[in-house]
């Protein structure tokens, strides 16, 4: 702000203290936000600056500003040969994650709404805590209970499949079920949190509809139809949008721990996230090409974001996100 | 009308058995892992795991309890690093939201901006993990499993959206009585926000308790340890324990390995399992408040 030259009347002097005041509640205001400004500063852009070790040859002895500029070899790197590494991690990483996805809206709707069915308050909230639980569980941990149940030797199915009578299944060595297992992992995380968001939500519509809707002699189906879904529809697409975008980066900590990170499976479990971590802690000059993946997947991703926000104002406008 | 109420009632009923069942498969995980901690050798030996062990032992736990020093250890640095950072994220978060809830704050849309473009932008693990070592000197230290993530888009447009819908009228009467912008946050604004900030609270807590990323990027072996560093590393061997010289190898003879780590994993997830219920309904809150944000 510039500064004042005095001021001699008095109307001029009480609005010249009134500004003094607010410059210093300005001033108060700024410095409450100082502390997360410098966090901000320090961890999330301080390393926006390495995005240029995308198109350098990253030596540690150099530095990120010290190493030689390289062209595209990061990113041409990624689509050398056959391809068929390429090929393979897309498709696991889009395609798992897109059918993940997918599956689990639908879940979660339906659960939301069957929730909105029940009147029984104790049992509404002890099915709420319960199917949200797993949420709160470590990927960590999960992994010991998936292994508990699928080891080889002695796990729980193995275990009762022997009992039955049944071959054992080696369960780390074929890929095929994978795509399964994970998928019930996914939903066993996530659809404790997505139920509530739409019970909750189904929670603020005005009941009069309900009962308008009774009156007229609606079933419980029709009601669902054009009540209940119409109503959470914007906060489904809104869900949905802002989780498409990041098909291309993958919950990591599933991928990796749940699976073992076991080599035998990466044909079905291998997604871009798990292979640059693990291309990274081999070292070598990995630096440079899992940033240029890093920026291939956030430009993939925020196009998909916006092609699919777009297609969202044709289904509903209120659900768009921006 | 009778007949309708009765079919209603069976609706409800098949509902009512889905979510039971559901509740079950929810929970089977939890038992697993409590079961296997409990099997004894010869069983796993010779039938394998169940998830009724015929004769259940608390060896595994016993060992763990003989040897507890590293687990202890893990388990207060642990809660020391989520105290910390459940705290630091609720100061940083709600001061941040107060700054940005003011509409008459003229830098307001810039400061928002520095926040909300880190939803859409980053360098990069790689970067990421060069700027923290490198630049800033934070292998093996703690704080970098506290600082980064304690100022976050979400967290700020959560509690920034309860700051607002309270009564704007509470902040002009108060500057009337000549009340500073500190006083009006600290006094008013923080006290009147506890929903929210239980919220972000809680999962904070969370985040930081489940926090597998950072211990294992930025701790060497023998560093200090979180409980779920702890967990991943013993997942590959029980080495950990081992190399506690009071070890007693006999008994670890009598326990399978898996039993162990089950046990250590079990003592890591149950706590969260039963304090979680009691804090539940921030979370609903905090997440319906985010579901009409979003």
């Amino acid at each position: 702000m510039k500064t004042k030259t005095p001021v001699t009347t008095p109307a001029k002097k009480g609005g010249s203290s009134i500004r003094k005041i607010q410059r210093k509640d300005n001033w108060q205001l700024f410095s409450l936000a100082i502390p997360g400004l410098i966090v901000l500063i320090l961890f999330s852009y301080l390393p926006m600056f390495g995005v240029v070790l995308a198109f350098k040859d990253y030596r540690a002895i150099d530095g990120i500003f010290g190493s030689a500029w390289c062209g595209f070899k990061n990113f041409t790197f990624f689509f050398k040969g056959d391809g068929a590494m390429l090929k393979r991690l897309l498709t696991n990483t889009v395609g798992l994650n897109v059918l993940y996805l997918v599956v689990n809206t639908v879940v979660t709707i339906i659960m939301g709404m069957l929730l909105f069915e029940l009147k029984n308050r104790l049992a509404i909230r002890v099915y709420q805590t319960i199917v949200f639980l797993p949420f709160i569980v470590s990927w960590v941990a999960a992994a010991y209970a998936v292994t508990a149940n699928l080891t080889y030797q002695n796990g729980i199915i193995n275990s009762a499949l022997a009992k039955m009578g049944l071959e054992k299944i080696n369960w780390y060595m074929e890929p095929e079920r994978w795509t399964w297992i994970l998928m019930i992992a996914y939903l066993w995380k996530r659809v404790g949190h997505g139920t509530i968001v739409y019970y909750g939500n189904l929670m603020s519509v005005d009941t009069s509809l309900f009962e308008a809707a009774k009156l007229d002699g609606a079933n419980r189906v029709q009601v669902m139809l054009n009540i209940s879904w119409p109503h959470i529809r914007p906060v489904v697409i809104s869900f949905f949008i802002l989780s498409i975008g990041g098909v291309f980066n993958s919950d990591f900590g599933m991928f990796y721990y749940l699976t073992n990170d076991s080599t035998a499976l990466y044909a079905r479990t291998d997604v871009i996230d798990t292979y640059v971590i693990r291309a990274l802690r081999t070292g070598g000059n990995n630096v440079g090409m899992s940033t240029a993946i890093g920026l291939m997947q956030s430009a993939a991703g925020f196009i998909v974001l916006m092609v699919v926000n777009k297609l969202a104002e044709l289904v509903d406008e209120k659900g768009t996100v921006f | 009308m009778k007949l309708f109420g009765k079919k209603i009632d069976f609706v409800n009923l098949l509902i009512h058995i889905f979510f039971i069942a559901l509740c079950l498969v929810m929970i089977y995980p939890f038992i697993s892992m409590l079961s296997v901690s409990l099997v004894s050798v010869e069983e796993s030996q010779a039938i394998g795991y169940s998830i009724w062990p015929k004769k259940p032992t608390l060896i595994a736990y016993q060992l763990v309890l003989e040897n507890f020093e590293p687990v202890a250890k893990a388990l207060l640095t642990s809660f020391a690093v989520c105290i910390s950072t459940t705290l630091l994220t609720v100061m940083l978060n709600a001061m941040y939201a107060y700054t940005v809830s003011r509409p008459t704050f003229p830098a307001r849309r810039i400061i928002n901006f520095i926040l909300l473009f880190t939803m859409f932008f980053g360098g990069g693990a790689a970067a990421s993990y060069i700027v923290n070592v490198n630049w800033l000197h934070m292998k093996n230290n703690l704080l970098i499993l506290i600082v980064p993530g304690s100022v976050g888009a979400m967290s700020v447009i959560i509690i920034r959206s309860f700051f607002q819908g309270l009564p704007y009228g509470l902040v002009e009467s108060a500057k009337l009585d000549g009340a500073s912008e500190y006083q009006i946050f600290f006094k008013i604004m923080l006290p009147l926000s506890t929903p929210a900030l239980g919220t972000i609270a809680i999962s904070a807590f969370i985040g930081a308790w489940n926090a597998y990323y950072a211990p294992m990027m930025y701790f060497d072996y023998g560093k200090a340890t979180t409980l779920s560093l702890f967990l991943q590393r013993l997942m590959n061997s029980i080495e950990m324990l081992r190399s506690n010289p009071g070890f007693n190898d006999a008994l670890l003879d009598q326990i399978p390995g898996t039993g162990l780590t089950m046990a250590v994993a079990c003592i890591t997830v149950l706590p969260m399992v039963f304090v979680f219920p009691w804090f539940q309904k921030y979370f609903v809150k905090g997440m319906a408040i985010g579901a009409v944000k979003a």
